[in-house]
């Protein structure tokens, strides 16, 4: 059958179709037997590691030690409890409700969760700015987040830590000890942290949704916090 | 109705503008829903409606549906509309169209671009005071940047100009529009090339006209980028009808993989 009684026509010329591109699609991480960095999966890191390390080689494009595997296992569990009380969970939860279904809570909860990472780590350049100039003299002090969430760090926590991440300090708050964590395991960019604080939260964040969910709409305060309707303050036109 | 010290329990409470459902009739932006906009209003009207927090009059209607109808640029290939076929390939097309245009929001490419545009007319009209004379316009773009503080709504890929901004030129002159920033963008265009030797795009022409149309800068972005759904919406939709195998995985023989050989982790003795 020709194209054209298969409905088709000819692509008139323009200027993608004139574009230099490369003929073919470039791969960096995981190549087209599912090898990641040239590791193969079920034959060699599905047996020897786990999945923390597999997202550390992902990330920094070789396989970390025990000990970093360790810090980021324990930054991650820092960051872990997102609560229904706060947006990715509460979005999730209500996203789940609608669609009666957990794909959407999941969908929902991690595209929250992303926007959340970014605002915690718009919120803690100068911190962040601090460990990537090696944490050198006194940690900026902490942005006052209680929305966020994000309690000073127990003692006993950066005391255990302290020894294998320098910049590890009392008076951290957990995000900012989470922070040190990852940057010490070698997650030390933009993309990695935020990867780090999204992936943290949505174990917490799916299950309150599916929890939740379970109540219904009519078991939600459809009404917390309530609305007070404002006046309009513009004019519609004037014509 | 309740007016005063609302809510009665003290629970935390925010305000809104936005609306109101009610038993016979609801509140939409401070209209009356049935009553004002059943059947007066375009959908065009009503997303200005829900940024601007007012209708708009005939003229500036005319010229944000242009701003909507001259974004019509929906070949598969431009990225943002990859992204909405490509996941709406795996089965649902809203999904498709909420990723397509996350992935231009406030981005480096695309009508997200528009906000920080936006951002850019404010301080050429803070500076220059009237757009009246081409000559400092020039020297501002230049210093702007020779400075490199980012000259948005310049560049325009695969080609010498941007098609867009004739077209949307032309119909603005058709609609006899005049507004302050449009008169900006139009000194803009001319001093460009001279300036700084790279041609204007359409972004230039859309913050400028979202601006004349009374948006702030993080509404023209956001207006701008809901003019373009309807491009979002055909290759999603298409791209979820068709499920085609090759949006879902490409071939191997049209990857190229750059990275690591195959090699032996050290806890399997490698």
């Amino acid at each position: 059958m020709t194209d054209e009684a298969r409905g088709l026509r000819p692509r008139p010329d323009g200027p993608l179709d004139l574009a230099p591109w490369p003929d073919r699609l470039s791969a960096f991480v995981v190549d087209p037997r599912r090898r990641i960095h040239g590791y193969a999966g079920a034959e060699d890191l599905a047996l020897n590691y786990g999945f923390v390390d597999i997202l550390r080689l992902s990330l920094c494009g070789e396989l970390g030690t025990a000990e970093d595997a360790r810090m980021i296992d324990a930054a991650l569990a820092l960051l872990a409890p997102v609560g229904v009380f706060e947006s990715p969970g509460r979005s999730a939860l209500l996203a789940q409700m609608g669609a009666g279904d957990p794909r959407a809570g999941i969908e929902v909860g991690w595209i929250s969760l992303c926007e959340r990472a970014s605002t915690l780590l718009e919120r803690h350049a100068s911190f962040v700015a601090w460990l990537e100039q090696g944490a050198r003299g006194e940690a900026p002090a902490g942005p006052a987040m209680p929305e966020l969430g994000d309690p000073i760090c127990e003692p006993a926590f950066i005391e255990h830590w302290r020894a294998r991440c320098e910049s590890l300090c009392p008076g951290l708050t957990q995000v900012q000890a989470a922070l040190c964590l990852l940057q010490a395991a070698g997650l030390r960019e933009r993309g990695a942290r935020l990867l780090a604080i999204s992936l943290a939260g949505i174990g917490t964040v799916v299950a309150e949704a599916g929890a939740g969910a379970k109540l219904g709409f009519k078991g939600h305060p459809g009404d917390l916090p309530s609305t007070r309707l404002r006046a309009p303050d513009r004019r519609d036109h004037d014509d | 109705m309740t007016t005063e010290s609302w809510p009665p329990d003290g629970r935390p409470s925010f305000e809104t503008l936005v609306g109101h459902s009610g038993w016979d009739e609801h509140l939409f932006m401070g209209h009356r829903v049935f009553e004002e906009l059943l059947g007066q209003q375009s959908w065009t009207q009503l997303i200005a409606l829900s940024i601007l927090g007012r209708t708009l009059s005939e003229h500036e209607l005319r010229v944000a549906r242009r701003v909507a109808e001259v974004q019509t640029l929906a070949d598969p290939r431009i990225p943002p509309l990859w992204v909405a076929r490509m996941v709406a390939t795996e089965g649902r097309a809203l999904t498709g169209v909420a990723c397509g245009m996350m992935a231009c929001d406030k981005g480096v490419i695309g009508p997200g671009v528009a906000e920080r545009c936006a951002q850019m007319f404010l301080e050429l009209d803070a500076a220059l005071k009237e757009p009246e004379d081409a000559a400092p316009v020039g020297r501002w773009l230049a210093e702007r940047k020779a400075a490199k503080r980012g000259v948005p709504g310049f560049g325009i890929p695969f080609r010498g100009r941007d098609e867009r901004i004739v077209a949307i030129t032309r119909a603005m002159k058709a609609e006899g529009h005049e507004g302050r920033y449009w008169r900006w963008c139009l000194l803009l265009q001319e001093v460009a090339e001279d300036a700084i030797g790279i041609p204007p795009n359409i972004i230039l022409a859309y913050a400028s006209l979202c601006l004349d149309l009374g948006f702030d800068t993080e509404g023209a972005g956001l207006f701008a980028n809901m003019c373009t759904m309807h491009c979002f919406t055909a290759n999603a939709y298409e791209g979820m009808k068709q499920r085609d195998e090759v949006m879902r995985r490409l071939p191997d023989d049209w990857v190229e993989y750059r990275g690591q050989a195959p090699r032996r982790s050290p806890r399997a003795g490698g």
